[in-house]
This record gives C-alpha cells, structure tokens and sequence, in this order.
C-alpha cells in the first residue's frame, strides 16, 4: 500500500458529502457543486496532500475563485463593510442572536440563493460544519472580526427574508 | 414547516443535500484507484468519472466555444446568416445547453417572481408573446452565459410532453446583428430575435 493511499481516510464517502455540501454553499446548484468536488479532489490527488476537510475546502474554494474570475461573472464581494472595525463581535453575540423561524427546506433552498456565495459559504460553515470563526478567518483569509460581523449581517438578512415571506403567506 | 433556530434550518437543508449515488461511487473508487498508484502514476485520471451531471455550467458554457470542427460538419444552417460565425457559435451554445436540461435552479416560478428571485441579472426578464398559441408551460430557469454575457435559460414543457428552452440577455451590437436568423445546430432548430431590448433564443428538438 503507497503512502497516498494511507493518507485516505476511513470515511472517505463521508468527506465527500461534506465536500460536495461545501461547494454546494458557494455554487447552490448540485451539478457545479459535484464538478467543483471532483475538481477539488483531483488537485488533493495531484499534489499529494492529506484528505481533510480543511485541504478539500480550500482546493475547492480556490478552483471557485478561478472560475469565478475566468468567467467574469461571478464576483468576490469584499466582505470588509463600513463601520466593522468599529464593532467587535464574539460568538457568544451570534448565540445571543438565535431567534426561532418557520420555514420548510424548499423556502430554505429559495432564500439561500438569494444570498451571496461567500455569505452562503460562511454560514454553511458556521451553522453545519460548526467552524470557529477562527477557523473560517483562516480558511477564507480574512480577519475573525468580519467573519462573526458577516454572519450576523447574513443572518439577519435571511431571517427578514423569512419573516416578509412568512408576512405574504398570512396576507 | 418547523419553527426552530435559523442555525437549524440551514442544517436540516445543508445536511440533506448529498450527490447523487453514482457520482460518489464512482468519484470514491476513482480516487481510491489513483491514490494506491501513488504520485509516479502521473496524471490523475478523475476527468474519466462519469458525472451525474456534467462540470459548472458557467464553464460548461465557455467550454462550448471549442467545440471540435468534427461538430461543424454535421452542422446544417438555414435562414439568412449576415454574421454566419457569431449564429453559428451562439447555435452551438443553446445547443448544448437546451441538451443538458439540467435542473433549474427556479423550479415552477413565473416570470414577475424569477425577476425578483433572479437577483444578480442587471436586466429584466421579459414575456415573449412569440409562442403564445404554443400553449408552453414553463417549468422553470437557470442562470446560462451567452458568449460570455450573462444570460437566463427558461425551460417550458410542450403539450406534447416534449420540452424547449428560451434564452434571454441584453440585446448587444454583435447579438443584434443576428436579430431573425434560425439555423439548425446538432439537431435542433434555433431561433434567434431581439425584443423590447432583450436579444432571445429560442430550442426545441426537431419532430
């Protein structure tokens, strides 16, 4: 047995879902997020790397971020706003924040597309993965202040959005 | 619809989300596979997955734009041709998407609904009033590119349980000089028209 092949992990399918649900987060459409993954697992293959979710995540955040740019199509907002430096958040702020919503996996899957791929990416990581914001800082090379002040903006977004549709199926 | 902590929401949605069967089975062996050969086994060799569903469709998009000579000979064109390369390239585009039907990423909305979901166009989708005695339902519409340029697919189902798409995006200089050519591209007939600002096409297999 070679060396790459102990590097494989037991729960290989399993990493694969937590892949393929990754890309999914950034794509929100299952058949980029499957070619997304494969892509990402043919460059862990290339360079011989450890199958972890933090080495696939990357490779497969950064084969985003080349198409992205390839096409010009897809920005990459910054995720830097106005007035973040001036506020300092901590996780236990985003608990504070948790409010109970009514909605069913259909409208989850509607209002997740309206939202920006790396606003989707962040709490994909955050609420699924159970990244710290630490870690999604490092992943997404930014700072942990805006990773936490991102989330929050995103998830307040969401929670209007299904408080409006929530208003419209009453009306 | 349960009520629960949004954070819980976008598990249950995240959570329930998997590839399909054959993809993961076929990407697990492929890489098992490669990885017992180690690193001298040179070019990893995954492109042979067969995937449920082919790459991005952004990509899939562009990637059309080097479709191989051997394509062009079975290429048929009619109608009139006043830019022949740029009918034929955009053809070959719709071609293939309408081929792919792959999901759309609004399934059963309407046109007023798509225009609010759709939020990354900088154009407003329009109804055509060019196939109204066709009696199409629209099943839904995805994000596409048309040479590039932002575009949206519609899918509609024909009474004949066949299916067609309609591609709109903002009518340019070059997209208009094409503006009521119809060519024939693998097999399909395409319609090409510019209306109330927006540059269309439209497929559906030939019967």
């Amino acid at each position: 047995m070679s060396g790459q092949r102990r590097n494989l992990p037991d729960d290989l399918e399993d990493l694969l879902h937590r892949g393929f649900r990754y890309a999914l987060s950034l794509t929100h459409d299952k058949s980029r997020a499957e070619g997304l993954l494969q892509d990402g697992c043919e460059r862990l293959l290339k360079a011989g790397s450890d199958w972890h979710a933090g080495y696939l995540f990357k490779t497969i955040r950064n084969r985003w971020i080349d198409l992205g740019r390839r096409e010009g199509l897809l920005g990459w907002e910054s995720l830097d706003k106005p007035g973040d430096a001036s506020i300092i958040y901590s996780e236990n702020f985003l608990a504070r924040d948790a409010e109970s919503v009514v909605a069913d996996r259909d409208e989850m899957k509607r209002l997740l597309g309206r939202l920006e791929p790396g606003e989707r990416e962040m709490l994909y990581l955050f609420a699924v993965e159970e990244w710290t914001a630490r870690e999604i800082a490092a992943l997404t090379e930014t700072s942990r202040n805006t990773v936490l002040s991102r989330i929050h903006r995103t998830r307040a977004k969401l929670r209007s959005h299904i408080h409006a549709m929530n208003r419209r199926a009453i009306g | 619809m349960k009520k629960q902590d949004l954070h819980n929401h976008i598990r249950d949605y995240y959570l329930a989300q998997r590839p399909s069967p054959r993809f993961t089975h076929d990407l697990k062996t492929g890489i098992e596979k490669e990885a017992g050969r180690g690193r001298s086994g040179g070019r990893q060799r995954l492109r042979q997955i067969p995937r449920s569903v082919p790459v991005a469709a952004l990509v899939a998009c562009s990637a059309i734009l080097t479709l191989s000579l051997a394509w062009w000979h079975g290429f048929l064109s009619g109608g009139r041709q006043p830019t022949p390369t740029l009918a034929q390239s955009i053809a070959a585009e719709v071609a293939m998407n309408h081929r792919k039907h792959l999901a759309p990423d609004y399934p059963g909305a309407s046109i007023p609904e798509l225009n609010r979901l759709m939020d990354k166009l900088d154009f407003k989708l329009q109804v055509t009033g060019r196939f109204a005695d066709r009696a199409l339902q629209l099943s839904g519409a995805r994000y596409c590119s048309i040479q590039g340029q932002l575009a949206v697919q519609f899918q509609f189902r024909t009474p004949s349980g066949g299916w067609c798409t309609l591609y709109q995006t903002p009518a340019s200089g070059r997209l208009t000089n094409i503006d009521g050519t119809q060519l024939t591209a693998n097999g399909l007939r395409i319609h090409f028209w510019t209306e109330n600002g927006l540059f269309m096409a439209f497929a559906e297999t030939n019967t």
